[in-house]
């Protein structure tokens, strides 16, 4: 891509945003006319715009600066948590690490997420995921994973839920072509399990194939 | 451990002035003030401190960048080389830490505050810098606008006074600029 036609882009883009949907639909299909390419490519960036949320919000300083925040050094594979012991981590993001655990009073495998320090940090915030979990807890649905409990020892507070093997819904589309009907199903499964969710007051706000 | 921003002021114009030895002296500078950073993030909820976290990262950004008591042809000049200064040392730690995950050592580093973080957000500075410079090809004003406001951490207004253009300009640029990187580092 040359600056010239990035610059293009960019008028078209500017111009775009200040619309409402359906203004905006005419408006792209007559300032790109004739030229798909350059479409896709306003259409993408107005897509990325949307799905950007706090892409570097935060300054890069305070990144990195939670780089180092050490407050989950003791769950190295064999620490305890409670009654919990980790066995490896399963994953990690903007919504905490997800660790794969042993509960030693019922001798069963359980996925064990920490809260990140961002999230403890804000009462708020706290108080409003109790609430949620909660609720959620109360839900009883083939496609929504149990809630075990909510604890906390010192400030390091985590949720444990029911430990399913399997693969992301993401992991799945990298690999596979998923078939129509089976698609058909994952979403009608979706469906089902957020209706469950809404009917109970809950709100997911964060579907993506990962979760 | 705090830090002088008097030397800092005076290592910065050495590093602009092309002496790389300044670097080596600026880096364990922005280190302390990230630790210290981190260690104020988590001491935060047992000491009772209700100190936002934006307020927590402005105060370290200023420790480390005080214009006040610059003495440089401009301001301007000073906040962007800053600026650069920044994106340098935060993306060698970003990949000094991603690498130790890996398993290796970690310059400037101890180790056990390294060993268990998430690696994602880490990992998210070190491609964010190479989409970075692949749009200065493209647009460098729109690079220099998210250098300012991400790794130097300034405002709207202080980046419009730097790039000497509106602060409409600066927010069709960030805008733009962001939904481009976020495409870049996404679709990797």
């Amino acid at each position: 891509m040359t600056p010239e036609r990035y610059q293009q882009i960019g008028e078209i883009y500017h111009s775009a945003l200040e619309l409402g949907p359906k203004q905006r639909v005419a408006f792209l299909a007559q300032a790109c006319a004739g030229d798909e390419e350059l479409l896709r490519e306003v259409e993408s960036l107005i897509a990325s715009n949307e799905q950007a949320g706090e892409f570097i919000h935060a300054p890069a300083l305070e990144v990195a600066a939670e780089l180092l925040t050490t407050d989950h050094f003791d769950l190295l594979p064999g620490k305890s948590l409670g009654p919990y012991t980790i066995l490896e981590l399963l994953g990690s993001g903007g919504m905490g690490e997800v660790y794969l655990a042993q509960d030693s009073r019922l001798g069963r495998r359980v996925a064990l997420k920490l809260l990140p320090d961002h999230f403890v940090t804000s009462e708020e915030r706290l108080r409003r995921f109790r609430q949620e979990a909660r609720a959620a807890s109360a839900l009883n649905h083939p496609n929504i994973i149990t809630i075990h409990e909510i604890g906390e020892t010192g400030t390091t507070h985590y949720i444990v839920t029911e430990f399913i093997e399997g693969e992301t819904l993401r992991a799945l589309l990298t690999h596979n072509r998923i078939e129509l009907l089976r698609t058909l199903d994952i979403a009608r499964q979706t469906a089902s399990a957020l209706a469950a969710a809404h009917a109970a007051g809950i709100v997911h706000r964060d579907i993506k194939p990962e979760t | 451990m705090t830090s002088a921003p008097r030397d800092i002021t005076r290592l910065l114009l050495a590093w602009n002035n092309g002496d790389e030895a300044a670097l080596e002296e600026l880096t364990p500078l922005v280190y302390a003030e990230l630790h210290r950073l981190a260690r104020r993030y988590m001491g935060r909820e047992r000491s009772g401190h209700t100190l936002q976290t934006s307020a927590l990262v402005n105060e370290a950004y200023l420790r480390l960048i005080d214009w006040k008591n610059v003495q440089w042809q401009n301001r301007a000049h000073f906040f962007a080389v800053s600026a650069q200064l920044m994106r340098r040392i935060l993306v060698d730690f970003a990949r000094a830490n991603a690498y130790a995950k890996r398993g290796g050592g970690a310059p400037h580093l101890d180790l056990e505050e390294v060993a268990v973080v998430s690696p994602d957000r880490g990992t998210d500075i070190v491609a964010l810098d190479d989409a970075l410079t692949s749009l200065a090809a493209l647009s460098p004003r729109q690079s220099q606008v998210v250098e300012l406001r991400f790794f130097g951490g300034l405002s709207l207004e202080e980046t419009a006074e730097v790039l000497k253009v509106s602060i409409g300009t600066v927010r069709r640029d960030w805008s733009l600029a962001r939904a481009w990187l976020h495409r870049a580092v996404t679709t990797n």
